[in-house]
């Protein structure tokens, strides 16, 4: 195994020089020097573990609110204890990365920020009193800053980051498959028996998540490669860390795209829902419901394409098509005035989730992956995602306020086509295999 | 002007940013359909916070909130509310001691037929009575059954042929104490694309043989097209006491 190690160590100084066809591994003798290839039971245990994580992480969205109001709150104690989680999941972003990256074993971290998440759930589920669902919140967007990076840590140990392009895809697969399960779930849960019993229902979707986490053999999760492939990283300090990550150009630049995406997007669903509730009188709860699983069935089909093509094509041109989706979108919110129409145009969100649930992590390993705070960085990536979208929400909600919703509408395409220009023109292509054509330098 | 027209809340303080939060946390639910997870908002509330006009106000009122409401035992109308010194009414509602919205009249109303008249009176304890004290003060008191009573806040509203309104999450009142509307939380699904809406009080019914629901003299495509309710901006109420659905 020290030859294994030996021989990756040597093919991991930086996407650029591992591209020079060098004087390693064939691939006659690849199989002896690569990656041991993970077992089957494995894979689908991560498949499995996407899955009902995400089960579990739709419980904590606006859903929260509506459950609380029967719970007899004020409005202004949901504001505060929404916003207090939204605080936490953003400032914790950072942090968490940095966390997965001490560890050695992403999965034993995983498995304790579940059991986290898990246990703020029945306790948000049994005792909605201010101090737990203060307490629950802030665990929960604890922890999921940490599931984030360690589930694509975990995947990137499992497969290695030839094959991560693929598993990244199916990941996303999972995760939107099981995210509008649970919602129509959810759904049915609140509409039939009631609003506590639809969050004890994703509450427990925590015991079959942890199941499959264990199922997923630990001797085939190589540390190194899910730290990106660096035995150490060269500064001990995550601030150190978190600081030469801004010196990696390509990472600083998908960072503001990403941010400008969610400038456009995160505040387009809400308002766009908002607009079907007003203009549609019989089916206005069917069509939010429909816009809001339809896009995850999207996401599911076609996240494995992108994932595969992500190889193939390289990564821009699928990180343009995301954003020229988003900025289409914009438009057509803008202009439409039919409801049903407003559902069709918000299948467009299926477009540009599934691209980018596949390239965020894959262009944040490409870049930042041999520095070893590949963490990190997508840590970092996260905080200023969560920016952009706070600032979506709000700018949305003060132009809507103030001029209408068309207007707040056209502002957020015109993000959406900033941040194409911005993708199409400075963003680097980071594939790596994309300046040589040895298929097996890297692994 | 730094903050948007908010939705302000006339229970619990005149803090605009406080609906604010609500709204920027909409957008875990927005981002998670791309894939990741719930990321987080913390919005301009902090920018907005800063550069409000009525900043100090809003610090002591938030802060005034936090305490109370922490101290607040739980939400179910069981716990005992504490012993008030003044008339629960001229507590400013940052914190009810029943999870009632501050909508209590000036005085106890005498409440024998409990569900019609204008929200259900913050009857003061009975320990108000005092009998215990030395200086024997009495102080006039009403005691109704519990289950003739009900919290308005997160019940129901339904209109005439049974269709789910919404919930009420708040009561507004005028100056004069008098209840003038509801506001209701219309639409949605888990809570994505809800508008909340001001419902004349005169248009609601409280059934007394349905308990935890308020039936609405309105239909849906009445109640949809009102327009959303922001505290600041003049209150459009819809409904009114001669309106047919």
């Amino acid at each position: 195994m020290s030859d294994f190690l030996g021989a990756r160590l040597l093919s991991r100084k930086s996407p650029r020089e591992a591209a020079r066809p060098s004087a390693g591994p064939s691939p006659g003798n690849r199989q002896r020097t690569g990656s041991p290839v993970p077992s089957l039971s494995s894979l689908r245990a991560l498949d499995w573990f996407v899955f009902f994580l995400a089960d579990v992480q739709t419980g904590f969205g606006a859903f929260v609110s509506v459950y609380l109001t029967t719970q007899k709150w004020t409005q202004t104690d949901i504001g505060l204890v929404l916003t207090v989680g939204a605080f936490v999941g953003l400032v914790g972003q950072i942090p968490g990365g940095a966390i997965v990256d001490a560890t050695r074993s992403a999965r034993w971290v995983g498995a304790v920020a579940v059991a986290a998440v898990g246990i703020s759930a029945f306790a948000l589920a049994v005792a909605p009193v201010f101090v737990v669902v203060f307490a629950s919140r802030i665990l929960q967007a604890g922890a999921s800053c940490v599931l984030g990076p360690a589930i694509v840590a975990i995947s990137l140990g499992l497969v290695g980051h030839r094959r991560i392009s693929a598993r990244l895809g199916r990941n996303a697969a999972f995760a939107s498959v099981g995210s509008g399960l649970a919602a129509a779930g959810m759904g049915a849960c609140a509409y039939y028996i009631s609003d506590r019993a639809a969050f004890i229902l994703v509450a427990s979707m925590t015991v079959p998540a942890l199941f499959a986490l264990f199922h997923i053999r630990t001797h085939e999760i190589d540390p190194t490669k899910a730290h990106g492939g660096v035995a150490k990283p060269e500064h001990r300090n995550a601030m150190a860390g978190l600081l030469s990550l801004f010196e990696i150009r390509p990472l600083m630049i998908f960072a503001g795209c990403i941010a400008l995406f969610q400038l456009a997007n995160a505040a387009m669903l809400p308002l766009a829902a908002s607009m079907m509730t007003l203009r549609s009188s019989q089916f206005a709860t069917v069509l939010v419901a429909t816009s809001i699983v339809a896009p995850q069935l999207i996401v599911a089909l076609l996240a494995p394409w992108v994932g595969r093509k992500a190889e193939q094509w390289g990564r821009r041109p699928l990180l343009v098509l995301c954003f020229v989706a988003l900025a289409i979108r914009g438009l057509l919110f803008a202009f439409l005035i039919n409801p049903y129409l407003l559902m069709a145009a918000q299948l467009l969100d299926g477009v540009s989730g599934a691209a980018l649930a596949v390239l965020v992590p894959l262009i944040i390993a490409d870049v930042a992956g041999s520095t070893g705070h590949f963490n990190l960085a997508q840590g970092a990536v996260g905080c200023a995602v969560g920016v952009g979208a706070s600032i979506s929400t709000t700018l949305a909600g003060y132009v809507s306020d103030r001029f209408d919703s068309p207007t707040a509408f056209l502002m957020m395409a015109g993000f959406g086509l900033l941040g194409l220009t911005a993708a199409g023109l400075a963003m680097p292509e980071t594939r790596p295999s994309a300046s040589e054509n040895d298929p097996s330098a890297r692994d | 002007m730094c903050c948007h027209g908010a939705q302000m809340i006339e229970v619990g303080s005149s803090t605009r940013w406080t609906r604010c939060l609500q709204r920027l946390s909409l957008s875990t639910v927005a981002t998670k359909t791309n894939g990741r997870e719930a990321t987080p908002t913390l919005g301009a509330s902090a920018r907005r916070f800063l550069c409000g006009r009525r900043r100090d106000k809003e610090v002591a009122a938030l802060v005034a909130l936090v305490l109370l409401a922490a101290q607040q035992p739980t939400i179910a109308a069981t716990s005992s509310p504490q012993p008030a010194a003044a008339p629960p009414s001229q507590q400013p509602a940052a914190s009810p001691p029943s999870p009632q919205p501050g909508a209590a009249p000036p005085s106890p109303q005498p409440n024998a037929a409990a569900p019609a008249p204008p929200p259900p009176a913050a009857a003061p304890s009975p320990q108000n009575d005092d009998t215990t004290k030395e200086e024997k003060t009495t102080v006039p008191a009403t005691v109704v059954g519990g289950e003739q009573l009900e919290s308005v806040l997160g019940i129901e509203a339904l209109s005439s042929t049974g269709d789910d309104m919404g919930r009420i999450v708040d009561i507004i009142v005028d100056r004069t104490g008098q209840v003038r509307a509801a506001i209701i939380d219309f639409g949605g699904f888990l809570g994505m694309g809800s508008r909340k809406i001001a419902v004349d009080w005169r248009s609601l019914h409280f059934d007394p043989k349905k308990a935890g629901a308020v039936v609405v003299n309105l239909t849906k495509d009445q109640l949809r097209v009102a327009p959303v309710y922001k505290a600041a901006e003049p209150v459009v109420m819809i409904g009114g006491p001669g309106v047919k659905p």
